[in-house]
């Protein structure tokens, strides 16, 4: 909607800065975020890349305030959303963000949808809670187009979501998250759980719809090729901090990057080069319930100095796109 | 869905000729005679073998049984060798206050349990929860007849509210409806909480939220629903468990029900009686399951009937 | 961020057990009924060592209706026994017969459900059948059914029961052996040439055995309080002997005058049974630890 663009507002629609936020279980206190920050532009897309409990989908969540009640704990940070702070606003407040101006597609099509409601009804409910002054025709008709922009008959709309195949529960999950023309779309791992031929379907279809709505995007994902193909940007992610971020370019032509992004890349199947085997990135993912003092990444890192175990390093800028978090690229010492 | 109701309609009446058979093989095996248990000690040769052969016990055992099950598929439960009042009369009589009672035991149980167990879930580790959760473990833990016996005390005999025991208006049915609605009322307590905690766990209901639903809205339209499925099983279970339970409650509040003929009847071996109940009860939890199941369909459109 | 969710597997039991008491031990109120079950089960125990089984059942009839006091605890009855040595003998029976028919249950339930579970097909087909068939029928009823054909007496009574209640654990253990069949490490099992009974008793019975234990601790308390009614109703463990039903069936004429004499057996069933169910709810939480927060 071109209204938005319009904003005298600053033009970064999100602010996260320095978020902490764990988990108190029974067993263990687990620290998912662990200072993250994050700046997104309006209309912008950004990969978000990391291993599984990195803290990505954390960091979602905590962008909808919907981590999980008395376990999840914001410690410290805080996330602004259009100059709204999110971590104290009013409940009421959430309400109106939620669905409305900020969606979220979650991993898992199969069990993402309500099973005993139809799928249309899904749909039509985001409508009935942000849009009280359409019409009930009205309503049903942008279902109807809604569905169809996402390839669903929309004939099909009084069918449940058992009768359909994972690929187009998701597509039903994206119909119902862009319906309300967000500002800011929350994908996470969208695609992980489908086919291969159906995630570039998916794929090319959130690229397509955020193109018409001019939705800014954050594209959570563990797949560097993926990132490539949606983003302008991206933030790599490892234990609950960001570790690089830069343009699409300034990363992936893998001149200056952080050990744990050249880990990632040297860990992808190469098609054309004839490498004898992929490389793996020694060790384990940082335990999040026992974290170190210093960088996360010191005990995987080939370049690991005292000084990484000490202290854990900020982030660097190389240029006015590219940041890296890593005592190496601290200005004046020389990476290569 | 017609077919359906048809083919368990069937699949009762073997369950049935199963259960009365297992029932019938172990009740003629057991040792002493009939014959001899009714007539007395001092009853005649000549007089016991009549009633045996009148009674179709000098029969080969399962010859005996057919004859009986052809009977009861044409209506007639035969005669009470104690009493010798008809089974089939006498459970018409009997069959309204079991009824009556197990019902009403239901009905407390449901509109208390369900409502209970919904907010102790969504009030999670708040007082409200802790309390239900200790209601629910007391009442599960109470035996009915102590419950009875005591309540009785209290209500009838000492603050005189309550009829103690009999039937004929509703007053009657209070104290023995609570009675034995009490352990239901617990179970149908815990398995709505636990089935609501679980259902809040889903990812559809964070996908609720995250459309910007209240949390209110997330409980009554997109959780109720779901986590009503296992309820109703349950639902139907503890009806037929209230069955079973009705003959304590009945014994102890003096109610001429079904419940209080087996008890004697179990007493005295008399045969007919205790086969004509459990026939009785196994249709009875039957057609209850059957019920139960067409409206988990309702429920759940992911059921279908085709098998 | 996801949390790791094991599901038993190859993970070795002592761990797997360590943690579940670990979890245990957190629950007050299952550490509570855990205390008074084994206080319970000690003072029954050892009745004959401070209870004279006499003063079970001589009648002293100038002594009868006396108020619980320092020489008679609980009070006497109405042929003047002491209520004490009655409750406490009674319970060996309550608590004894129950633990049987328990042991007898669950073990024909494993068995059959095992079977059922682990072969599938004609054999489930058959099993899970005759299991619907006394299905149909309330344990009690089944259990009052059986003991009019076997007749009164406290063994038979246990067989009673036992058979209305092993259906349950067929069904618990078949459904919970269903959902382990197909898993990875059962496929490996079989890939190494395990033989079925080590299957079925090395991994199947050992992984899915959590659900099973939780209900046969609940059901434990639905015995106790059947066995009671059976008690009760004056078709379970026959007069004189005592037995927690037994005991409440003879006294319910006099409680109205005498209320401790219908008080305090009730509340000796009531209070084992409850020990019982926060034990078992303590289980269920202690192996389902999802189900908390």
């Amino acid at each position: 909607m071109g209204n938005k663009m319009q904003k005298p507002a600053n033009e970064n629609l999100l602010e996260i800065r320095n978020l902490h936020v764990r988990y108190n279980t029974d067993e263990a206190v687990v620290h998912a975020l662990n200072g993250f920050d994050l700046t997104l532009k309006r209309g912008e897309t950004l990969g978000i890349v990391g291993e599984t409990g990195a803290g990505k989908t954390t960091m979602a969540l905590s962008i909808m305030r919907l981590l999980p009640k008395r376990i999840g704990e914001v410690t410290a940070g805080s996330i602004i959303y259009d100059g709204i702070d999110i971590l104290k606003a009013s409940a009421n407040a959430m309400l109106k963000l939620r669905g409305k101006r900020i969606s979220m597609i979650f991993q898992d099509p199969m069990t993402s949808l309500n099973p005993v409601q139809t799928v249309g009804s899904q749909i039509y409910e985001v409508l009935e809670l942000h849009y009280p002054e359409m019409t009930r025709e009205e309503k049903h008709r942008r279902v109807d187009e809604m569905l169809e922009l996402v390839g669903i008959p929309p004939a099909r709309k009084d069918e449940y979501p058992h009768q359909f195949s994972g690929g187009m529960k998701q597509r039903i999950v994206i119909a119902m998250a862009l319906i309300s023309k967000p500002e800011l779309l929350l994908a996470d791992e969208p695609t992980t759980a489908l086919d291969v031929t159906i995630q570039a379907q998916i794929l090319e279809l959130v690229r397509e719809l955020k193109r018409q709505f001019n939705t800014a995007m954050i594209l959570i994902t563990h797949d560097l090729g993926v990132v490539n193909e949606v983003c302008e940007n991206v933030a790599i992610v490892y234990g609950g901090e960001v570790i690089e971020r830069g343009t699409i370019e300034d990363v992936y032509v893998r001149e200056k990057n952080h050990p744990y992004t050249e880990g990632l890349f040297g860990a992808i199947p190469d098609l054309v080069t004839d490498l004898p085997r992929l490389k793996s990135i020694p060790g384990y993912m940082v335990d999040p319930t026992n974290l170190p003092e210093g960088c996360k990444f010191a005990d995987r890192c080939g370049f690991c100095t005292e000084r990484c175990r000490r202290e854990n390093p900020i982030l660097h800028r190389l240029s006015d796109t590219h940041f890296i978090k890593c005592h190496l690229f601290e200005e004046g010492s020389n990476h290569e | 869905m017609f077919k359906y109701v048809i083919k368990r309609l069937l699949l009762l009446i073997f369950v049935v000729i199963g259960i009365t058979l297992f029932i019938y093989l172990i009740l003629s095996a057991a040792p002493g005679d009939p014959a001899q248990l009714i007539l007395g000690m001092d009853a005649t040769a000549e007089d016991i073998a009549a009633l045996r052969a009148q009674l179709g016990l000098d029969k080969p055992v399962l010859i005996q049984y057919i004859n009986y099950i052809g009977k009861v598929l044409k209506g007639d439960f035969g005669t009470s060798w104690l009493s010798g009042y008809n089974v089939y009369q006498e459970f018409l009589r009997r069959l309204p206050n079991t009824i009556a009672l197990g019902t009403l035991a239901m009905m407390f149980a449901v509109l208390l349990g369900i409502p209970l167990g919904i907010v102790a879930a969504i009030r999670q580790n708040s007082i409200v929860d802790y309390l239900s959760l200790a209601l629910a473990v007391i009442l599960f833990s109470l035996p009915a007849f102590w419950f009875g016996l005591i309540s009785q005390l209290f209500f009838c005999l000492r603050l005189g509210w309550l009829p103690a025991s009999g039937v004929g208006t509703f007053k009657h049915f209070i104290l023995p409806a609570l009675t034995l609605g009490a352990n239901v009322l617990a179970s149908q307590l815990r398995m709505t909480r636990t089935s609501m905690l679980d259902v809040i766990k889903q990812d559809y209901i964070r996908t609720a939220r995250a459309k910007g639903a209240s949390e209110r809205r997330v409980v009554l339209k997109h959780a109720l629903r779901n986590s009503m499925l296992p309820v109703v099983t349950q639902v139907g279970i503890s009806y037929a468990s209230c069955m079973g339970g009705s003959v304590v409650t009945e014994s102890v509040f003096s109610i001429p029900g079904i419940g209080s003929l087996l008890i004697n009847a179990v007493k005295s071996r008399d045969i007919p009686v205790v086969m004509g109940t459990i026939i009785f009860v196994a249709v009875f939890v039957g057609i209850i399951n059957l019920l139960v199941d067409l409206l988990y369909a309702y429920i759940d459109p992911r059921v279908k009937f085709a098998e | 961020m996801k949390k790791r969710r094991k599901n038993g597997g190859a993970v070795s039991g002592r761990s797997v057990w360590g943690l579940v008491w670990f979890r245990f031990k957190k629950n007050k109120l299952a550490m509570a009924g855990l205390f008074v079950l084994i206080f319970i089960m000690l003072a029954v125990l050892l009745a004959p060592l401070y209870v004279d089984y006499q003063a079970v059942v001589s009648q002293k009839i100038t002594n009868r209706f006396k108020a619980p006091n320092a020489t008679n605890w609980f009070g006497t009855d109405q042929f003047g026994r002491d209520l004490f040595a009655r409750v406490v003998y009674g319970g060996r029976i309550s608590l004894f017969v129950g633990l049987a028919v328990i042991m007898l249950s669950f073990v024909a339930g494993c068995i059959l459900g095992g079977l059922a579970g682990y072969f599938g097909g004609v054999v489930d087909q058959v099993i899970m059948r005759i299991v619907d068939m006394f299905m149909a029928i309330p344990a009690i009823l089944l259990s009052m059914a059986v003991v009019a054909a076997l007749g009164n007496g406290t063994g038979k009574m246990l067989i009673a029961l036992a058979v209305a209640q092993t259906p349950r654990f067929t069904r618990i253990v078949r459904s919970s052996i269903m959902g382990l069949r197909n898993q990875e490490f059962i496929e490996a099992a079989k890939c190494y040439g395990s033989s079925s009974a080590r299957i079925i008793f090395k991994h199947l019975l050992p992984n899915g055995m959590g659900p099973v234990i939780v209900s046969t601790t609940l059901t434990l308390g639905q015995v106790i309080i059947n066995i009671a009614s059976l008690g009760f109703l004056g078709i379970g463990v026959a007069s004189p002997t005592p037995e927690w039903g037994t005991i409440l069936s003879e006294t319910k004429a006099f409680i109205r005058y005498y209320p401790y004499l219908g008080l305090i057996p009730g509340a000796c069933i009531a209070l084992s049974v409850m020990a019982v169910n926060f034990i078992g709810d303590g289980l269920r939480d202690a192996l389902d630890p999802r189900m908390k927060n």
